[in-house]
Parts: structure tokens; sequence; C-alpha cells
């Protein structure tokens, strides 16, 4: 039984060209749109070489040094670091654009745990995730003060902990190598700031796929279809059959992605930076949470089919508004406010999966990130399991 | 003494402060066509529903094959095939490929299920449409691939459930041929509609049903034993005066009389030459008419008689 269900299944989801066609065209347009927009841009950033103003208090030379290693990408010059005093730093600031002293933002390092970037506009970014709206410079010192943050962070943690480390800490950046205290790695310190905008769409992909998880209790049970009551009334293992279900639509969705996730990389060569077997993984885990996130949602009986449709599309969008896809300081804020929402929002819990991979490598965070992604996953494949059980309903 | 195959005590469902079963009970016994009448709201299908164990109820009891039915009676279930007056089909699945799925659900055995599926097609007659999709089939055969689909496993009790609302006479007629033949060949049958006549030409045991209740039950005949109209005289007469109306109403065995539209509608209860009785009238007081004819009471006549409203809506 279970293998007919399955086949069968997989067949009907097959010739779902409309559901197929949209869930591909979402990744395969979307990614291409990113691509025809992002492209120029950042061929432009490759050359562009930001002139930034770096103030510092006599006791924090060590992160001026580190900020130094920094000026330089795959051997091309990208930041030129001016040393000054706050107030200097301010003028250098306001001068025109055509004149040679003038700098592109304020890289405040006074206080290194709370390492500020001052824009024109007195703009602070708080992350590299996306680009402001000053354009190419703009976004590049994000990026740049992103990393620091990071080195930064690294390098308080080791004074506090093993100051005699800290040597062979600064010579991981000097030479790039990878590794940190702690078995911190620094291998995905991709420092494209666009490529995030490529993770946003392989979450948004991922949580798309509830839908297909959806159509499962939606073909089961007897208040969402004639079908679902068909099935109902037949004397199939109801777990057993739903299992097989979303299965089925785990190995559909789970071929959307990667087609998806393929175009990105061999076609339009975008690069992950890292290890791309990760990026593979960490996409099908996150297709599979997606999945098994819509076929959970479904099985709540006593609510209306539009209701649960609300219900996920509200998952779907609100999730990833509050993971910062759409905003970028908002995870942090809810990081601040309500730590728990990072946990169990699926789409925080796969972008995060996405930015430990992205900046710091394979490394205890990302494969923290994995385990939250793997036991939503599971929650709601039990969960759903045990709602989908044989029943009677209140009403039909 | 037939075994009886569906019994239902003293069901009550609510949803919310609205009764859809009131205290329901009925006997189905083997090898019959249970007919369950009733007006659209009557509560046939919550009956049905709450049969399958599909709907919860507040009350009573329901044994199916002697068995208290429930949720997860699957050896219940595997005895039952249901048609719903949905159709449930996959539109991404073939002909073949709809009711093989179905029958899938009951029958493990491969060859087996083939050969069910196949005579599943044959039956329906759906032979030369094995490899369309659904969309591809007109509304008649839909309605066919969805008896097909609930057929097909070779149910012992087969639920249908309005199956032929929104199907052409043609259509129409091959279904109710099938389900008679399906009866021929073991099957006991519920057969819930609010056509009287498909009622009427199919069913050998009728409950009439409104409000949840049971109305009446017995054979067509002994249904309508049970009221007073025996014979409806209808004459198409044009401006007859109010005391013509009158004179007519005291002729024997005339109990009510009705003058709408040209139409003449006298009700009779007994008598065995009413009609001429009428005829003579019309021909001793120089009246014109079109045309006289004689009706025989329905099971419309039985359910306003009992509850003094129509069964369904004029159509």
């Amino acid at each position: 039984m279970f293998l007919n269900v399955f086949a069968t299944r997989l067949k009907i989801n097959i010739r779902n060209k409309q559901a197929i066609g949209w869930s591909l065209l979402f990744s395969l347009a979307l990614g291409t749109l990113f691509y025809a927009a992002f492209n120029s841009i950042y061929d432009n950033a490759k050359n562009t070489c930001v002139r930034v103003a770096v103030v510092e208090s006599e006791d924090a030379a060590l992160n001026s040094e580190m900020l130094k290693e920094l000026e330089y990408e795959d051997g091309k010059k990208m930041l030129e670091v001016v040393e000054v005093q706050y107030d200097e730093a301010k003028e250098l600031l306001k001068k025109d654009e055509d004149d040679k002293d003038k700098v592109k933002g304020i890289i405040d390092i006074r206080n290194v745990e709370d390492i500020k970037l001052i824009l024109p506009r007195e703009k602070k970014i708080e992350s590299a995730a996306f680009i402001s709206s000053g354009g190419i410079e703009e976004s590049i010192l994000s990026s740049i003060v992103s990393v620091f943050r990071q080195y930064s962070s690294i390098v308080t943690e080791t004074i506090k902990k093993d100051p005699t480390k800290l040597e062979e800490v600064l010579k991981s950046f000097e030479d790039e190598t990878n590794e940190l205290v702690e078995n911190k790695s620094i291998s995905g310190d991709n420092k494209d700031p666009y490529v995030s905008y490529f993770y946003s769409l392989i979450t948004m992909m991922a949580m798309m796929a509830a839908m297909a998880g959806a159509s499962v209790p939606e073909s089961s049970q007897a208040n969402q279809s004639p079908v679902g009551a068909r099935v109902d009334v037949s004397p199939v293992n109801k777990s057993l059959y739903d299992l097989a279900g979303l299965l089925s639509a785990i190995v559909v969705q789970t071929s959307i992605t990667l087609i998806g996730l393929v175009y990105l990389v061999f076609v339009l060569k975008i690069n992950f930076g890292g290890d791309l077997r990760y990026v593979f993984l960490t996409s099908i885990l996150s297709t599979i949470l997606g999945v098994s996130l819509g076929f959970f949602i479904y099985q709540f009986g006593r609510i209306s089919k539009k209701a649960r449709e609300n219900i996920i599309m509200t998952i779907i969008l609100g999730g990833g508004f509050l993971s910062g896809l759409m905003i970028a300081n908002m995870k942090t804020i809810v990081e601040m406010k309500c730590p728990i929402v990072n946990r169990i929002n699926p789409s925080a819990v796969i972008s995060d999966a996405f930015y430990a991979l992205n900046m710091y490598g394979v490394g205890d965070r990302y494969y923290k990130s994995l385990i939250y992604i793997v036991g939503l996953t599971i929650f709601c494949i039990i969960s759903g399991l045990i709602m989908s059980r044989r029943r009677s309903y209140a009403s039909l | 003494m037939s075994e009886i195959v569906v019994e239902i005590n003293n069901l009550v469902k609510r949803y919310n402060e609205l009764i859809a079963l009131d205290n329901f009970s009925l006997k189905i016994k083997q090898g019959e066509v249970f007919g369950l009448l009733g007006p659209n709201g009557s509560g046939k299908t919550t009956t049905i529903n709450c049969m399958l164990s599909l709907l919860s109820y507040d009350k009573g009891d329901i044994k199916i094959f002697g068995e208290k039915m429930s949720p997860a009676k699957r050896n219940l279930k595997a005895k039952i095939g249901v048609v719903s007056q949905n159709v449930a089909v996959f539109d991404e699945l073939t002909v073949y490929e709809n009711i093989d799925y179905f029958c899938g659900l009951y029958i493990k055995d491969k060859k087996l299920r083939k050969k069910y599926v196949e005579e599943a097609i044959d039956f329906v007659d759906l032979g030369d449409f094995k490899k369309f999709y659904p969309k591809k089939l007109s509304g008649g055969l839909l309605r066919r691939l969805n008896i097909a689909c609930g057929i097909a496993h070779k149910p012992e009790l087969i639920v249908f459930d309005e199956p032929t609302v929104a199907v052409d006479p043609q259509s129409r007629n091959k279904i109710l041929e099938g389900i008679e033949e399906l009866n021929k060949n073991g099957a006991t049958i519920i057969y819930t509609s609010h056509y009287m006549e498909e009622v009427e030409q199919l069913c050998n045991h009728i409950l009439i049903m409104d409000k949840g209740r049971k109305v009446a039950e017995g054979t067509s005949d002994e249904l309508k034993r049970m009221i007073k109209n025996t014979e409806s005289v209808v004459v198409n007469v044009r401006h007859l005066k109010e005391d013509s109306i009158e004179n007519i109403k005291k002729l024997h065995h005339v109990y009510d009389v009705k003058y709408m539209n040209n139409i003449l509608t006298i009700k009779c209860s007994g008598g065995k030459h009413n009609i001429t009785h009428v005829a003579e009238y019309f021909k001793n007081t120089n009246l014109d008419y079109d045309r006289i004819y004689s009706e025989l009471p329905t099971l419309n006549d039985v359910f306003l008689e009992i509850t003094g409203k129509e069964l369904r809506d004029k159509e």
C-alpha cells in the first residue's frame, strides 16, 4: 500500500503542472532577476576602492591593524584606511565628492563591542545582508564592517579566554587561514554582499514548499476535500498513507529546489562561497522543513481551509519578515526582544544556517542551525502524523 | 430473517443550536435497496456521514454488520463502498489510474486489483475512456467514474449519496441500471436522493425524513397507503366558477379541490370510478374542458400530506 500510494502521489505531484511551474518559475525567474540586477553592480564593486576614516582609541591599535587586513580582497585594494580623530573624520566625511581627501564613511572602533559605521547621512548600517540605499560603496563598507565585527569579537574573546593564542589568531587573519579559536572557521568568509539575496531566495523557495506539504492532508481528510472523504472511509492506515504522501511531496519539492540551485550555481555562476556541498545539504533540509511545516499546519481540522491557507501564507511571509529577509536588522531586533521566535521561526532557522555557512563556514554555529532545522522538521512530521490519525469530524 | 447490515439507534447530531439529526433510527437488512428520501437539508447526508464515522455525533449508536462503527474500524470499512454526491477523483490521474488507486486502498493483491479495476470499468462502460483525464470527461461520464472508484473493490454495502445530481437523463438511467445490477450481485444498497421517482423505481424499502427525523418508512405501496389520497383527478378547464368548485367538492370520495392556472386538481380518497364521476359532472353541467386524467399518489404526495410541504422545489 505504502509504495502504491507513494508512487501514485509522486505521479500526481509531477503532473500538477501549475504547482511545479510556479515553484520553478519562482526560483528561476527570481534568481535570474537578482543576477541581472546585481551582476553589473557586483562587477563595479570589484573595481571600487573605498576611502574610509577609522576612529580608534589609543589602546585599540589592535583593531586598526585588523581592519587593515581587510584592505585587500583577491589581490585588489577594496579599502583605503585613514586613521584620524573623530572630529577630523567628520570633516573628511563632509567634504565635496571631488575632493581627494573625502571619505565615504567613518568606522568608529573606539568601543570594540559597539563598532559603528557612520555614513554621510549619519546612517548606521547594522548588517551586510542587504544593500543600503546609498549604493555600492556603502554596501562594500557595510560588508567589510560586518566581517570586521566578527574578527573583532573573535580577538576580544581570545584575549578574555587565552591571550597566548592572540598572536596565532592574528596570524591566521594575515594568512587568511581558517583556524580560529574554539574551532571557529572563516572558510565561508564570502564578502560578496549580494550572495545573501540568493540565500534569501533559497530560504523563500524552501518555505514555499509548505504549499506542497499542505496538499498531503488536503487529500486524506474528509473535512478537506471529497477525495479526502474517499480516503477517510477506506481501510488504509492513515499514518502510513500520509507518510507516503509526505515523502512524495518532499521528493518533488527537493528536486525543484535542486534544479533552482543548480541553475544558480552552474548557469548563473553565483559564488555561494564555502563548500557547495553544504549549500546543497542546507537547501535540501530546508525544503524538507518547508514541506513538513505545510503538512503540520494543515492538520488543524477545526479551522477552515481558508484560515489554514492564510496561516501558511502568514508563516511564510511573516516568518520571512521576522527573519530579516525583508528588513536587514529585523532578525537582530527579534533576537534582542524575543529570541525564542528566532529558534522556532522556520525562515529564521534556515536563514541563520545560510548566514552561518556564509560568514563562518562549516562549524559549530552552522551545525547548530542544522540541528534546529532537523528538530523542527521532526516536530512537524511527528505532530502532523499524530493529528492525522483516524478521527471523526465535527462538521464537513 | 435477513441479517441486519446497518442499525442506527436514536442518533442525535447537533451543529451548535441546529439539530441536524433528532433521535433518528433505522435498520437496513441485507440485500435491500434502502432509499433515504428527503428534501435538501433534511439530514440524509449527515446520517450517511455519521454512519461512515466521518462525522462525530452527540448521542446514539451505530452498528454495521453487527459491530459498533468507529473511525478505526478498518475491517468494517473494507466492506463498504461509498459513492458521494461530490465527484472525488484526482484530476492528474487517468480514468484507469484513478480507479486503480482507490481500489488499491482496499485490495493489496495486484493481479486481483487489476481484474477488479477492469470489471469496474466495464460495469460503468468507460472502456473507451481509460486513458482520459477527468477534465476531458462529460458530467455523466465523470459521475460514472466516481461510481467506479467507489465500487471497484466489490463492497458488500454500498452507499450512494445523491449520485445523479446534475446528470443528464441518459446517464441517470445508466447509473440506476448499474445500481440494480450491483444489488442483484448481492450488495446491500443505501440510496439517498431527493428525486422521488428514482427512489420509487429503485428502492424496495424507503425511509422518508425531514428536519432530522423519520417521517415515514416502508415500501412504496405501504407509504402510499398511509395517506388519505388514493387518486388525483386533474382537469384542464378554463373560467371555472366558484359555485362549480363547491359542487365538485360535494362529489363522492372527493376531499380536496384546488383550482389554479386553469388546472383543477381533485383529490379523492377511496372509490374506483372517480374520473368517471368527475367527467359526468362536467357533462351534466355543460362545462367544457380540454383534458381530464387521473394520477395515482406519489411519494411526494406522501411527503406533502405528512409534512405539509413539497419534497423538492418545483423544477
